[in-house]
């Protein structure tokens, strides 16, 4: 029996040898003899802050040169850089909170914004920061960032949506301007739209992006707005989108469908770039991406207004992002800091910052008022102007509870409409019905 | 086979080699589905509340799928779709090329071929499948074209987007499928074959009256893992299309993964899971009593 | 006549064979090509001057090397720990007499049949809440318990009721007079176990390895779960999934094809050099990996 426990027991170390492949696996080394050593006593102690974004290559190149220069400035403070493609990241957010071992700073969506302040999963800013978003920021950008009536993070990007053309396609059919109605859009898009001996496209007039909840929603939802319809009720907790003017939004875009002079399963993002696109509806980042697909093809690209419809006003939607710190931070205070002055303090020479510096240089407008001002030559170029101009009739995004599980909702039943599944007015009553059941349960 | 000389020792023994699976069992298993049972009677989204404190709701979330989420019935729908689709075509077309293959020479070459994609990851599958059947840039609709016919959209199209995953799924699943006819096939002795071929009876009718009897067995358990499998399906779906377009190819696993971790939503989830649950059930059920009556041992 | 028919069966499975070689060739051919005969017409079969720039790309874009150590890590850790079990449970199941030995072996079985999912958030939930692992106190509160380590996707499959149900139904193979003999000659259980029971356990030892290594090294949904939050224990299958987050799909379809190819050739030949044992398992059980 004795020899038996002794067998046990050396199973048991064998285990215990293996449990030393159980510790943390080797986070991102802290910055080894720069750090100024025994010599002054008083130095802080190492940081290492975690930021969690959706930017992933392309957009991280530009903007981790930024951390670098912190941590030069600030020698105990060191990053992580953690990117997740968008689809993830929401999923990201959460499901860290949970584990218990977060991201010390988020970039985070408007829309999620209430399930996460009220979930307690960002933190709230300090008073400092408050103060300071309500004073530097648009309203538009501030709006983006209040939650029950307080400041939850620095507001970074605000997109809104636009009729994004292709000029030579327009002219070879006939057109010197851009639509300004639907009836327009039409016309227009019937007559770009040329098809193959088989039926497949080989230029589309106008396309609609599926399977993407943004690229679905918001630009119906801008119709719904030039058509005078509302979204939601002025304080979030009533649906009207289900009304006269949404339905006769969706029953455009099922028009413009059923008789073939597009096809939501086309793959407009891809189209566009290579010339075989007339329009789509689309938001300012899209720019960098374009400028690097299209080369000196992206002459041809002109924005235009939302296509106006009924009410005969211009009107567009917007949404936006801000960066947050984690309610489970255990440096609350470096990272907001770190925030303060990526997005705040000036740089030389100009009165932008340098978030809004990497905004622009990837083509996103940014919510800082100087920044606005500071990069005219980024901000003013045909592309990105006509974006700042329709800011004077853009409405935001409402920040509502499980907001996105409710877009999400209301995307699957527009493509229901689209791919025929169901009659428009079927497809707007059960998108209310979810969202009404979603607003309800969160009171 | 009781042995008289049951030592203590012996006892104690068999407790300690035993035991890590048991402990094991109770704690992720037996935890796991009481656990889960629990909070799918709860409106829990794991993210402040300790799960105790979370809001008893009885059978709120089951009502809520079955009677009220038009998305759970699609989701249903396409799951068993899936299954019975995956089910059918593993299993026609493996036999036939199980009996194709049998007592030819080089044939071991030839089933680890087909295997080659079991043991290949789900994320190479998907990924790679997507990029062959792309409308553009897709060898496939290059060959379509090619011919004259024209290009598919495949995975882009609600209405062809569940077949092609299905085909997918049959590439990469058949080999298994194969590997177990072959043995069975193995196990037919040659005599019963040759007394077929005295009788003077074609390929044809010998597979029919001779090898698809005798291999009875062996189909329905392929049939009815594959089907278990098939219900569980998550990432090949979930990589090659997103569950889209138009949700035409979302099936329950996926839902409850989004249901959980994107919408938070734990007891709805869990309430998912159980529903799958016993489905399994039924078919397991069913699977037991058509295994005693085909004669096959108790598995 | 017959020569006919053995030709044409030859010819029907390996057309077949051929068709179920295509998207092997596909991915490393492709990842080969410049993208510019990516999205030629007519079509490039194969690349006129192999392109290795996104193998050098694709390394410098996700930590090819941290991800293959970590599959590595976990992969080999879940098989020696599933190896222990099932041959220790096995030995308990086919050759003890003890009370409650065909429930547990029943209760073990069942297993197989509940859907996985119903594990995710219960595991989840309580490898956050081991206590005094990951800064978590007594009662597991506080931390992040065992969810940042690679405990986290191994633990959850320490265990296996399909390799219980393997090792048992070999050992019941093994003549009891062995088992006799060794005691008779003055070796305790565990000896027995060790030095007369393992060795006769080879074959099927090294066909479940396999089929462990190789399922877990391809798992996907779990390492996902808890990679979302710990980026540092991502596995192949899902570091590679990142990729899918670029915008360029052009350039990731280069990407994408090489990335895949580094995670699945090694896999190929672990599995060719190895088949007879796992073709082995599959047919001597009936069951299916």
């Amino acid at each position: 029996m004795r020899r038996f426990a002794g067998s046990i027991a050396a199973v048991l170390s064998v285990l215990l040898l293996l449990a030393g492949c159980g510790t943390k696996p080797a986070a991102s080394p802290a910055p080894a003899s720069e750090a100024p050593k025994a010599e002054a006593p008083k130095a802080p102690t190492p940081v290492v802050l975690r930021v969690a974004t959706h930017w992933g290559e392309g957009f991280q190149d530009k903007l981790e040169p930024y951390l670098h220069e912190y941590t030069k400035l600030n020698q105990h403070v060191t990053f992580k850089y953690e990117s997740v493609p968008f689809d993830e990241y929401l999923k990201k957010v959460q499901v860290s909170h949970t584990s218990g071992d977060a991201p010390d700073i988020y970039h985070v969506y408007s829309l999620w914004g209430v399930q996460l302040s009220r979930s307690k999963v960002i933190a709230e800013t300090p008073p400092n920061i408050s103060t300071l978003v309500k004073d530097q920021y648009t309203p538009a950008a501030v709006g983006g960032v209040t939650i029950d009536g307080k400041v939850w993070g620095i507001p970074t990007e605000i997109n809104n949506y636009m009729l994004i053309y292709n000029k030579r396609l327009l002219k070879e059919a006939g057109f010197d301007n851009p639509p300004k109605t639907w009836e327009e859009v039409y016309t227009v898009a019937k007559a770009v739209t040329k098809k193959k001996a088989d039926g497949s496209y080989e230029q589309a007039g106008i396309a609609f992006l599926k399977g993407w909840d943004s690229a679905v929603v918001h630009p119906w939802m801008a119709l719904l707005l030039t058509e005078g319809g509302q979204f939601l009720s002025a304080d979030n907790q009533t649906v009207r989108f289900n009304s006269a003017e949404g339905l006769s939004a969706l029953d455009f875009q099922v028009r413009l469908i059923k008789e073939g002079i597009t096809d939501p399963s086309l793959n407009g993002l891809g189209m566009f770039p290579t010339g075989q696109l007339g329009m789509i509806i689309m938001a300012p980042w899209w720019e960098d991406t374009l400028k690097k697909a299209m080369g000196d093809s992206f002459q041809d690209v002109g924005v235009a207004p939302v296509p106006v419809g009924k009410s005969g006003k211009p009107a567009t939607v917007a949404y936006s992002w801000f960066w947050g710190v984690s309610n489970l931070s255990k440096n609350k205070d470096e990272a907001w800091k770190f925030l303060q002055w990526l997005n705040t303090a000036q740089q030389e020479g100009t009165k932008g910052g340098r978030m809004g510096q990497y905004l622009v240089s990837v083509g996103i407008i940014p919510g800082r008022k100087d920044d606005l001002e500071a990069f005219p030559d980024q901000l003013n170029d045909v592309f990105t102007k006509p974006f700042i101009d329709a800011f004077a009739h853009t409405v935001a995004e409402p920040n509502i509870p499980q907001g996105q599980e409710a877009k999400t909702a209301l995307m699957r039943e527009i493509e229901n409409a689209w791919f025929d599944k169901k009659t428009p007015a079927e497809a707007l009553k059960a998108a209310e019905e979810q969202f009404t059941k979603i607003l309800k349960e969160a009171n | 086979m009781r042995r008289p000389d049951l030592h203590r020792n012996q006892k104690i023994a068999a407790y300690l080699f035993v035991s890590p699976a048991v402990i094991f069992y109770s704690l992720f298993f037996v935890f796991s589905v009481v656990f889960s049972l629990y909070i799918s009677f709860k409106r829990w989204d794991m993210l402040v509340s300790p799960f105790t404190e979370a809001k008893w709701v009885g059978l709120e979330n089951y009502r809520y799928l079955l009677a009220e989420d038009e998305l759970f019935r699609k989701v249903m729908k396409n799951t068993l779709v899936y299954a019975f689709g995956s089910v059918g075509l593993a299993v026609s077309t493996a036999l036939v090329l199980a009996f194709v293959m049998s007592r030819l020479k080089g044939a071991a070459v030839f089933r680890t071929l087909y295997f080659l994609p079991a043991v290949t990851t789900v994320v190479a599958i998907a990924n790679v499948w997507r990029y062959l059947l792309d409308k553009n840039n897709g060898v496939i609709n290059a060959l379509l074209s090619s011919m004259g016919l024209p290009r598919q959209p495949f995975l882009e199209s609600p209405e062809q987007a569940m077949a092609t995953v299905l085909l997918v799924a049959l590439w990469s699943g058949m080999g298994g499928a194969i590997l177990i006819f072959s043995a069975g096939l193995q196990g037919i002795p040659e005599e019963l074959y040759e007394a077929g071929r005295i009788d003077g009876a074609g390929t044809l009718q010998e597979f029919r009256h001779l090898t698809l009897p005798l291999l009875r067995p062996t189909i329905l358990f392929v049939m009815v893992t594959s089907f278990i499998g098939g219900l569980q399906a998550f990432a090949l779906p979930l990589i090659m299309t997103g569950g889209g377009p138009v949700d035409s190819t979302r099936v329950l696993a996926q839902y409850m993964y989004e249901t959980a971790f994107q919408n938070m939503r734990m007891g709805r989830a869990s309430a998912m899971v159980f529903l799958l649950f016993v489905i399994i059930l039924i078919v397991t059920l069913i699977q037991l009593r058509v295994f005693r009556r085909g004669g096959v041992e108790s598995y | 006549m017959v020569r006919f028919w053995t030709a044409i069966r030859y010819g029907f499975i390996g057309t077949g064979a051929l068709l179920m070689m295509v998207p092997f060739f596909e991915m490393i051919l492709g990842s080969l090509k410049t993208i510019a005969e990516m999205v030629a017409i007519p079509m490039v079969w194969i690349p006129r001057t192999p392109q290795w720039d996104h193998y050098t790309e694709v390394v410098r874009m996700i930590p090819m090397f941290k991800l293959y150590k970590n599959s590595v890590i976990v992969s080999s850790t879940v098989t020696v720990l599933v190896l222990a079990t099932s041959s220790m449970a096995g030995l308990a199941l086919a050759k003890y007499q003890f009370k409650g030995r065909d429930t547990i072996f029943k209760l073990l079985l069942s297993t197989l049949m509940f859907p996985q999912f119903i594990f995710l958030i219960p595991v989840y939930f309580l490898l956050k809440r081991v206590p005094y692992a990951g800064g978590n106190d007594l009662l597991g509160i506080g931390g992040s318990g065992l969810l940042q380590t690679y405990w986290a996707l191994i633990l959850p499959f320490a265990c296996s009721a399909f390799g219980i149900f393997l090792m048992r139904q070999f050992i019941l193979t093994i003549p009891d007079d062995l088992l006799a003999a060794a005691r008779i000659d003055g070796a305790g259980e565990f000896r027995m176990f060790l030095q007369v029971i393992l060795p006769l356990l080879g074959p099927p030892l090294a066909t479940l390895a396999i089929f462990t290594f190789i399922g877990t090294w391809n798992e996907f949904i779990w390492a996902m779960v808890i990679t979302t939050s710990a980026q540092d224990l991502m596995t192949i299958p899902v570091g590679i999934q990142l990729l899918r987050g670029n915008l360029d799909p052009l350039r990731v379809a280069g990407l994408m094809r090489a990335a895949l190819t580094i995670a699945v050739v090694p896999m190929l030949i672990v599995f060719m050099a190895l088949q007879r044992y796992y073709v082995r398992g599959i047919t001597m059980t009936g069951l299916k990996g």
